[in-house]
């Protein structure tokens, strides 16, 4: 016989954050836990709402059957000890099957244990599903509560555990399971499920969408026809509908008004006030400009909608005086005075206040425009936007609203009369924002925002902080991706290690408290921007391999080295790339057992072949070397393998006498070294 | 409003809560004698969270924070203005509920308006402490600090205690209808200008431009010196008067901008060393 098994875990309101982990790993949780006990269900689904955590899962049979099966363990010859007695290995295969030795049997010259497990119900695994579920979803943030000792992302209150119409036996720190589920606060605070089959539509009765993909519709659904009615359409910017799905239960939408007084406020400023905290939807008229009027998403019951709306219309008005208020103050301050406020903020606790940050971006920004060859206005203007860009964090409006860092350093500079390209560039320092984000659309902003990230990189990283798994808390694989990213669109050079060593320079000579010298830093910092290369790399379909391989010719430049991949790559299937490969990896194979001469002795050539190759690397290997185009440089490099073939075809490398076996070793190495440039070859998989 | 009696005045919007929370078992110990932040740190709070006696307390502080003060000219920020604290230990199993129903005590039907529980976690760096929890939505206005707390003075808490924290005058200001706290009705024919407007005016004026820098410099030193000597006497309690005493001289050198970044660092670490040092004394732990 099977059923649906239903397990929902009852909680007080979840964070957003903790539900998707829930959406995400609790169906596979219980997937595993029932296979693992022979209980393997037909299917399963989630349902996460703020207050409950629940899984379906379909066609789980009544019981596990018995089962028979026959384990093997160590050969019989390792059975015994010299005087017979049962060996250790003998001992503890038998004991882990709860047997005897002398239970084991022989087949095929190895022990084996014939093992019988009884039929078990499901109802004696309940408890095990119930812990096992709690423990397998890795919650982003716990605590614990009452006197219990579990932790979990917030109390659990109730537990129901339904075999079909069934409840099986189960606990979660005192609260017994049984088939009292909770609906909507203020429509049904409790309801009994009857069977697992109900589940949907009876909590939809109590006024719970179970369904987060339903509810998401229905919000969709109901903003779309509300904003018709205001003639216009919603926008979701700061996506806060992500979040909003797991804070209403039975979403329902209302409009309200913005007093016309508000309107002249800025737009940014109008939808981050919005938007943030509150997570109302602006509303856009078809010519784009908003709408004195927003739509928010409700859990509450229809008859409370005058009061919901005059509530909410309230709050967004005192947070809209607040805008006005700020923006008042800070004009009246301009954005020069905020700038020299800069060194009563602390930036980090080790790297000083946004002063010394602002020193160093400014030396940054130079550093960078002249490794890249960039002079004129768009250095200028860089420069300047460098001197301005923290001021906006003194301001009291980002102060109100953080998101509009940058956005508000814009607008006071465009009012203090500052270039254009002045106030685009502060804007743009913080893009891009996160993956597929716009990146810089000024070269002064580009310059500002490299200076930016090496700044932020540079110094965390030297103080000894460093991203781990999935902690990155200072964003810093964000910092290096964005390096990347705006490379690449500018085409810029970037020296790695000079920049890192400017940057860490800068701070020793502000005195901060760091922890790694300027070398150990670049060994880390260097490395971490390169992965993020690859890892562009490896989405634009480049192998791992390839990647390696460029690697392997030392670039500090992320573009080149880009570069390089890709050109290995474009010839992977080419008769030069095989040259060179096959070249290299004859040579590698002599290096790697022997010593080399110190130097080449050009008297110890004796043989054609090799004199031959002494010509050819010193004809490439310099071309090679200085070659900027990859392509072209492999060319180059492949020109070079039918000497290295020659050779060893023509002489005995390893040959008797040491002194010229030393010296066609070194030979070998030379060649071997004038490949460097094209990559370490050996690492290609071919 | 569309409620059936007169709103309530700020008084009795307190009176109300105290009732409340006195029925719910909860003793009403009153405000602290010495300028706090906030009720939290109340030694009704900050330390009885602390170890594993049970402990039900309720009861409004006054909380100073010299930095906000706007010379009454701002609607709602104060330098001086009201929190209503609950603490329970152990978080009770139903305290969702009962909070609930502290507001349908107040005038405020749950039904009737859309309430939510929105993450929000606190932490009190200074205080090494932290907890878990929600601010609470009434129609989209941040009403009430719910929140576990999970540790306090740098020690792990267990068991867990809950604790609430109403925020006094923007209740009021939706209870009463009014768009700033200087229009509350405190008691009939008297508002919350009458009671605090001049206060306000005079505290900002103080702590802004007037408080003894070099007095605040000392008075710090001072309690510092007096909280170890208290801990060496095995007194935690009065040691930990101490620690609020530094805690607000410090707040007030920050109102003057006093204190640099540098400076700023390293009196926010005496202090969580002061705290950390009376938590572990109250239970009679080493210092680790």
């Amino acid at each position: 016989m099977t059923a649906p098994l239903l397990i929902e875990l009852g909680c007080e309101e979840l964070p957003a954050n903790a539900c998707r982990v829930a959406e995400r790993e609790a169906g596979l949780t219980i997937e595993r836990l029932l296979t693992e006990r022979r209980l393997t269900p037909t299917a399963v689904e989630v349902f996460v709402t703020p207050r409950r955590i629940a899984v379906i899962a379909e066609g789980v049979p009544s019981e596990a059957p018995a089962e028979t099966t026959v384990q093997t363990g160590p050969p019989e010859k390792a059975a015994r000890n010299e005087d017979g007695s049962w060996s250790k290995a003998a001992e503890g295969f038998a004991r882990k099957h709860g047997l005897t030795p002398e239970q084991l049997e022989v087949r095929d010259g190895l022990l084996t244990a014939t093992v019988s497990v009884a039929a078990e119900p499901l109802a004696t695994h309940a408890q095990a599903l119930v812990d096992g579920l709690i423990e397998g979803l890795q919650m982003p943030k716990n605590m614990r509560w009452g006197t219990g000792t579990l932790r979990f992302s917030r109390p659990i209150r109730t537990l129901v555990v339904l075999y079909g119409d069934t409840v099986l036996p189960a606990e979660v720190q005192g609260v017994q399971s049984g088939r009292l589920t909770r609906g909507h606060r203020l429509l049904q605070p409790e309801l009994e499920l009857a069977t697992v089959d109900d589940y949907v539509s009876d909590l939809g009765g109590a006024g719970v969408g179970v369904r987060t993909g339903d509810r998401r519709e229905i919000i969709e659904t109901l903003l779309t026809s509300l904003a018709n009615v205001h003639d216009a359409t919603w926008d979701d910017p700061g996506r806060v509908l992500n979040e909003v799905v797991y804070l209403v239960e039975w979403p329902r939408v209302i409009d309200g008004s913005i007093h016309e007084r508000y309107l002249d406020l800025p737009e940014r400023v109008l939808v981050t006030a919005m938007q943030s905290h509150q997570r109302y939807l602006p509303l856009r008229g078809s010519t784009g400009k908003l709408r004195p009027a927003f739509l928010t998403v409700v859990n509450s019951h229809p008859e409370a909608d005058e009061m919901v709306r005059a509530g909410n219309e309230r709050v967004l008005a005192g947070r809209l005086d607040d805008a006005v208020f700020s923006l008042a103050k800070d004009r009246a301050r301009g954005i020069e005075a905020m700038a020299a406020e800069l060194d009563r903020i602390t930036y980090h606790q080790r790297l000083g206040t946004l002063a010394d940050r602002t020193a160093r971006l400014e030396a940054l920004v130079a550093a960078v425009a002249d490794g890249a060859d960039i002079a004129g206005d768009d250095r200028t203007h860089a420069l300047e936007a460098a001197r301005l860009a923290k001021a906006d964090l003194a301001s009291t409006l980002v102060g109100e609203f953080a998101e509009l860092q940058g956005e508000t350093g814009m607008e006071y500079a465009r009012a203090a009369g500052q270039p254009e390209a002045v106030a685009l560039a502060i804007r743009e320092q913080y893009q891009p924002d996160g993956a597929g984000r716009p990146v810089p659309e000024t070269l002064p902003g580009a310059l500002l925002a490299l200076a930016d990230r090496f700044d932020q990189l540079v110094g965390v990283v030297a103080i000894g902080e460093r991203p781990t798994g999935s902690r990155d808390p200072y964003a810093l694989r964000r910092a290096a991706a964005g390096i990347v990213e705006i490379q690449s669109r500018y085409g810029l050079a970037l020296d790695l290690p000079a920049l890192v060593a400017e940057t860490h320079a800068l701070l020793v000579a502000q005195t901060a408290d760091l922890e790694l010298d300027a070398s150990a830093t670049a060994e880390i910092v260097v490395p971490f921007i390169l992965d993020r290369v690859d890892q562009a790399l490896g989405d634009a379909g480049v192998p791992v391999d390839v990647q390696r391989a460029a690697r392997g010719a030392g670039l500090v430049d992320p573009a080149r080295h880009a570069a390089l991949a890709q050109a290995l790559h474009a010839a992977a299937d080419g008769a030069e790339l095989a040259a060179a490969h096959a070249a290299v990896t004859r040579c590698s194979r002599i290096v790697e057992k022997e010593t080399p001469a110190d130097a080449l002795n050009a008297s110890l050539l004796s043989e054609a072949s090799e004199q031959a190759l002494a010509e050819a690397i010193t004809t490439l290997a310099p071309r090679i070397a200085t070659e900027s185009d990859p392509i072209a440089a492999l060319r180059e490099a492949a020109a070079l393998a039918p000497a290295v073939d020659a050779l060893f075809e023509g002489v005995m490398v390893l040959a008797e006498d040491p002194a010229v076996r030393a010296n066609r070793v070194r030979l070998v190495c030379d060649a071997l070294a004038a490949f460097q440039p094209i990559g370490d070859l050996t690492k290609l998989q071919r | 409003m569309q409620t059936d009696a007169t709103p309530l005045t700020f008084q009795d919007l307190i009176l109300r809560l105290q009732a409340f929370w006195a029925a719910e078992g909860c003793a009403i110990v009153q405000p602290y004698h010495t300028e706090l932040g906030a009720g939290t740190m109340n030694p009704a709070t900050l330390l009885r969270c602390l170890g594993s006696e049970p402990w039900a307390t309720a009861y409004v502080e006054p909380s100073i924070r010299p930095t906000d003060g706007r010379y009454a000219e701002n609607p709602y920020r104060l330098q001086h203005y009201y929190q209503f604290q609950v603490l329970i230990k152990p978080s009770p199993d139903a305290i969702q509920d009962s909070y609930l129903r502290s507001l349908a005590a107040i005038g405020i039907d749950a039904a009737a308006h859309d309430v939510r529980f929105v993450e929000d976690n606190w932490e009190a760096p200074t205080l090494g402490a932290w907890g878990t929890g929600w601010e609470v939505w009434l129609d989209g206005m941040e009403v009430t600090q719910f929140t576990y707390f999970q540790q306090a003075g740098g020690i792990d808490c267990d068991p867990i205690s809950v604790e609430l924290t109403y925020g006094l005058e923007r209740l009021a200001m939706y209870l009463q209808g009014v768009d700033s706290c200087w229009d509350l009705t405190w008691a009939p024919g008297l508002s919350y200008a009458d009671v605090h407007a001049r206060g306000e005016r005079e505290w900002s004026a103080y702590n802004f431009e007037v408080a003894d820098v070099a007095g605040l410099v000392r008075a710090f030193d001072h309690h510092e010196a007096e909280c170890g000597r208290c801990l060496e006497a095995a007194l935690p309690i009065p040691a930990y008067d101490q620690v609020l005493k530094c805690s607000h001289a410090f707040n007030l050198l920050d109102a003057r901008g006093a204190i640099s970044v540098t400076e700023r660092v390293a009196y926010i670490g005496r202090v969580r060393a002061l705290a950390r040092a009376v938590a572990h004394a109250y239970l009679g732990l080493e210092l680790s």
